[in-house]
């Protein structure tokens, strides 16, 4: 029988929903493929026909946060702030939409986002870094800076920014308020860089 | 502000609050090696110019110091920014231009912007700050060492003052301690390093309650009851836009002493408000038994109608029934020279079992601070506090109390000198001459 493409999406919906669910049940170390497949009542094999590991799963779900995080940021910017606390805001508007995941964000991110994962690639995780980076670029736009995306700079942005995430993710503090002068520690020496090497000065300023 | 110290406040504004002590150690010592590579220069340089020219040399290197600190403790903020605004209370023993510095501390600590706001109300509120009140300032208009201060209108109409405490300043104040703790350590093997140990544990508790905005709300809804009908405002707070780390009150106008005197103001204005803020401080004492230990010019708004704004609550201590008693006893002691009674209270205080253990060195600095305390209470009408002659006593043997370093006291009565010097500060500062002693004694008899 042939499986329509609509049957295909939700069958794919029911397992995200599925194991967002156990994930915060149970925690991400505690669930596995087989607890999923069998909660949305489907056969352990065919679950590894929407995704290759329980990691590019939850992949999947923490694109979807970034993603709501972007709208969030874009609801939120007045078009009145400065480079670092634009940057600041979209970091932190995203960081708060991936909350739900937090517990278990480092070893989905190590497995498909890690600068050293290049064998097998995790389309989920290239979809979140490319969408999050064109954000990026768009601030920067706005500000005065032009980058590729495969610059050297948005290299750097790149680390700096897996730095608060992996810091975010083991940040005890009360709601996580050492992650937030990290970001905007982060944000600022970007921004800092930036403006030494292309001259643009204004661009650190936050007025 | 100080045009000089624009970069500083600039360059420190864009670094985290570093809450490892490793890093807090080593940015504060770095910066007292810089302090010190300055002296060395200066050292070397004053043997080669003319005397004036050496004054110069001095006032420039100790306001290049000054303004390394202040780089230095606006990016700590934390406990060792209180440690600064305290050095701002003793204009007495610091030249000129460095009060002015540390002074700037209490009202222009280096700046959250908006964005970091809007996280933190999310946080503490659940909401924005422009869905919580009708309008809202983006700038901050005061800034202090635990957080910073905006305007905002509360959608029926009331003006407010906004206070938000800097992000995990808590983690902050603690890692200082431990780095206090660990340069401790190197003098373990003193005689008193324990008493030692017991005055930096204890301020560790009171700069720790300092960052609970609820408790400081309690306490200032406790001192509107005290100061009602009073010339004496204490703001209206607002709970329901209240939490450990945002704290919504009632905007007071008015100015600030700096901006105050630079009207120069007649010696009755300045009477009047010294008189305010002495009766503040006097009558909770006696009253409510407390202690207002962070008696700073930032705390009160000199209103144009002429009543005093007592603004700030965070850091305090309240007598028990015992040192209450200590307390009153040893004053009354003090006032007719009991030297029996006095031995008495001096050995409880060094936590001596006998008046032959005391130290006869630390008894006699000790008297000699009492009377330099009680002085403007002994006096027969109004007192000069800015009589050159008492301000050199006051600053002669503060110094000479920090250089001996006597530690066996119970550390309960830093707090108390430290709310003493901070009143006596705020006086010379006014060049006020009142009756302090009707004020006091007043006050004494009615409550003790």
């Amino acid at each position: 029988m042939r499986i329509t493409q609509e049957a295909k999406e939700k069958t794919k919906k029911t397992i995200l929903e599925v194991a967002e669910k156990l994930f915060a049940e149970r925690g991400f170390e505690q669930t596995t493929t087989r607890d999923i497949s069998a909660a949305s009542g489907i056969a352990k094999g065919t679950l590894f026909n929407y995704f290759k590991s329980k990691e590019t799963l939850a992949m999947t779900l923490v694109n979807g946060a970034m993603e709501s995080g972007r709208k969030q940021y874009e609801r939120r910017k007045t078009g009145e702030e400065g480079l670092v606390e634009e940057l600041f805001l979209f970091v932190a508007s995203e960081l708060r939409a991936l909350k739900p995941f937090r517990k278990y964000i480092g070893p989905v991110l190590e497995s498909c986002m890690s600068v050293f994962s290049k064998k097998s690639i995790c389309p989920a995780g290239e979809e979140a870094k490319h969408n999050h980076l064109k954000t990026v670029g768009q601030i920067l736009a706005n500000h005065g800076f032009e980058m590729e995306y495969d610059s050297i700079v948005i290299t750097l942005y790149w680390s700096l920014y897996l730095g608060i995430l992996a810091h975010w993710s083991n940040d005890d503090t009360h709601n996580q308020a050492e992650t937030l002068g990290l970001i905007d520690y982060s944000m600022q020496t970007f921004a800092n860089t930036i403006s030494a090497n292309s001259g643009v000065e204004q661009a650190v300023s936050n007025e | 502000m100080n045009k000089l110290t624009d970069p500083i406040l600039s360059r420190v504004q864009t670094k985290k609050i570093p809450s490892n002590s490793f890093v807090r150690s080593w940015t504060l010592g770095s910066s007292q090696a810089k302090i010190a590579a300055r002296y060395f220069s200066y050292s070397v340089r004053k043997h080669f110019v003319e005397d004036e020219k050496r004054k110069d040399l001095f006032s420039h290197f100790q306001l290049q110091s000054a303004l390394q600190l202040l780089g230095t403790m606006g990016y700590l903020r934390g406990a060792i920014m209180k440690i600064g605004q305290f050095l701002g209370n003793l204009p007495q023993i610091l030249p000129h231009e460095l009060v002015e510095i540390f002074e700037s501390l209490q009202f222009e600590a280096p700046p959250m912007h908006y964005a970091f706001i809007r996280e933190m109300f999310l946080d503490e509120l659940g909401q924005e700050p422009e869905e919580v009140f009708a309008t809202f300032e983006k700038n901050a208009f005061a800034a202090a060492s635990l957080g910073q201060v905006h305007r905002a209108t509360l959608h029926n109409g009331q003006e407010v003052a906004v206070k938000i405490q800097y992000p995990n300043i808590a983690e902050t104040i603690e890692a200082d301690m431990r780095t206090l703790g660990l340069l401790l350590q190197t003098m373990r093997f003193k005689k008193d390093f324990n008493y030692m140990v017991n005055h930096v544990q204890d301020a560790r508790s009171v700069f720790l309650s300092e960052v609970d905005y609820l408790a400081e709300a309690a306490f200032m809804e406790k001192n509107r009851r005290l100061f009602k009908g009073s010339r004496i405002v204490v703001p209206r707070l607002y709970p329901e836009f209240t939490t450990k780390r945002i704290l919504t009150m009632e905007y007071l106008p008015g100015q600030h002493l700096q901006s105050f005197l630079a009207t120069d103001p007649p010696l009755s204005r300045r009477n009047h408000f010294a008189e305010l803020i002495s009766y503040s401080l006097v009558h909770s004492w006696f009253c409510l038994r407390t202690i207002y230990a962070d008696l700073h010019p930032g705390n009160f708004v000199l209103m144009q109608d002429g009543r005093l704004g007592f603004i700030d609550f965070g850091c305090y201590r309240q007598f028990d029934e015992e040192r209450w008693k200590f307390q009153v006893d040893s004053e009354l002691a003090m006032f007719r020279e009991d030297r029996d009674s006095l031995n008495y209270y001096l050995t409880k205080l060094a936590m001596h079992k006998t008046p032959a253990d005391l130290d006869p060195e630390w008894v006699d600095l000790f008297l000699r601070q009492i009377h330099w305390v009680i002085a403007p209470v002994l006096a027969a009408g109004p007192f000069d506090f800015a009589k050159t002659e008492y301000v050199k006593q006051g600053a002669d043997l503060l110094i000479e109390s920090l250089v001996k370093g006597h530690v066996r006291t119970d550390p309960f009565y830093n707090w108390s000198n430290r709310a003493l010097l901070g009143h006596r500060s705020l006086m010379y500062r006014l060049r006020c001459k009142f009756d302090y002693s009707s004020l006091y004694l007043t006050e004494m008899k009615h409550f003790s």
